[in-house]
């Protein structure tokens, strides 16, 4: 009598045990896979940060400054001339005060192109040298200055103006060469595949462009994954055009609704009317996460198969052909 | 693709002192003696 209730609180036990392992069996592995891809949500969280704090500090260098502090003298200088009745002076301070302006808002410009065309890899169009100009700009200004200002002969002010212009391209550096985007590996469509990437990127340039419209840092945080994984996939592609064909849906259908959903909401969000659609927008954010991650990983997997064929091939080539 | 800068051959440190003497040397220059020369 006593046997049974030890023997059925025993079968309890380890009804108990089987089920508690089979709870961590199934559940462990996702709650690991959950903490891996929060921690992974998180590195790429301070990557964009970062890059949005390195690029807003690329468009505005403290250095620049100096272009705007060092001419300041000549306000005075045309103001005292002015007064003094030097009408010479007047003309020549003013006129290099307006060139060193003139430069250094060229100069601006250039370092604002230059950050937007670290964005833009695929696109092939030619850019006006700006920052190239604006230093050019201030060394005239310069040699100006040191001949009509200061009295200097003609040789030592160009002598001043190439002085600047060399220490222009020190301090800021010329406008970078550009490399082309799409790596020649033989593919018999190479213009196709640059065509297909500049569309797709600037499909998601003007993803990133309305994205920074939505002040929900939540669904800012979602899109902006999403912009860097669609640039994920493009330099995937690009590196190896062959993938062209197995990202076409992605290129074709996924990037394009998912511009025209962000617009779409962007729009709504203006007029005061995305409260209904928040739910809605944040599920389709999430599923393009998904689908974009996905697209990622199988063009990851594919060049892993491409790289197994090749090695498989040399290894019956070597065995086949090899030295005995 | 923009190439990065960094593969110059003389370090930063040393482009930039460079850099800013002879921006003193000369747009400085130049704009203080056209003041002075008044």
């Amino acid at each position: 009598m006593g046997k049974r209730p030890q023997q059925s609180a025993s079968g309890v036990l380890e009804s108990l045990a089987r089920e508690g392992v089979n709870f961590a069996v199934r559940w462990l592995p996702r709650g690991v896979a959950e903490v891996e891809k929060q921690a992974q949500l998180a590195a790429q969280g301070l990557r964009d940060y970062r890059r949005r704090r390195q690029e807003a500090a690329a468009r505005t260098p403290r250095k620049a400054r100096l272009l705007w502090l060092l001419p300041l003298p000549l306000i005075p200088a045309t103001v005292i001339a002015l007064a003094s009745g030097q009408f010479t002076a007047f003309v020549a301070n003013g006129c290099a005060y307006a060139l060193f302006v003139a430069g250094a808002l060229l100069t601006r410009q250039g370092f604002h192109q230059e950050v937007n065309q670290q964005r833009q890899q695929f696109q092939t169009a030619i850019r006006f040298p700006l920052k190239t100009l604006g230093g050019m700009v201030i060394a005239l200004a310069t040699a100006f200055t040191a001949w009509a200002g200061a009295n200097h002969d003609l040789p030592i002010a160009l002598a001043f103006g190439v002085g600047a212009f060399a220490a222009f391209v020190l301090l800021y550096g010329l406008e970078p060469r550009r490399m082309p985007g799409v790596i020649d590996s033989g593919h018999s469509n190479l213009e196709r595949v640059t065509e297909a990437l500049q569309q797709a990127e600037q499909k998601i340039l003007s993803i990133e462009q309305a994205s920074s419209h939505i002040t929900q840092p939540e669904l800012n945080q979602r899109l902006n994954r999403i912009n860097a994984l669609a640039r994920d996939i493009l330099a995937e592609i690009a590196r190896d055009p062959g993938d062209l064909r197995r990202a076409r849906k992605f290129l074709n259908t996924y990037l394009d609704g998912a511009q025209r959903v962000v617009a779409g909401y962007v729009k709504a969000h203006r007029n005061g009317q995305s409260h209904s659609l928040e739910d809605s927008f944040r599920r389709i954010l999430a599923t393009i996460e998904e689908v974009f991650g996905q697209q990622y990983q199988r063009l990851l997997e594919n060049d892993l198969h491409d790289l197994d064929v090749q090695m498989e091939v040399l290894e019956t080539q070597l065995k086949r052909e090899g030295l005995d | 693709m923009a190439v990065s800068q960094e593969n110059r051959t003389m370090p930063k440190w040393l482009r930039t002192l460079i850099g800013l003497s002879l921006l003193f040397a000369t747009v400085g220059v130049a704009t203080w003696q056209a003041l002075l020369a008044l």
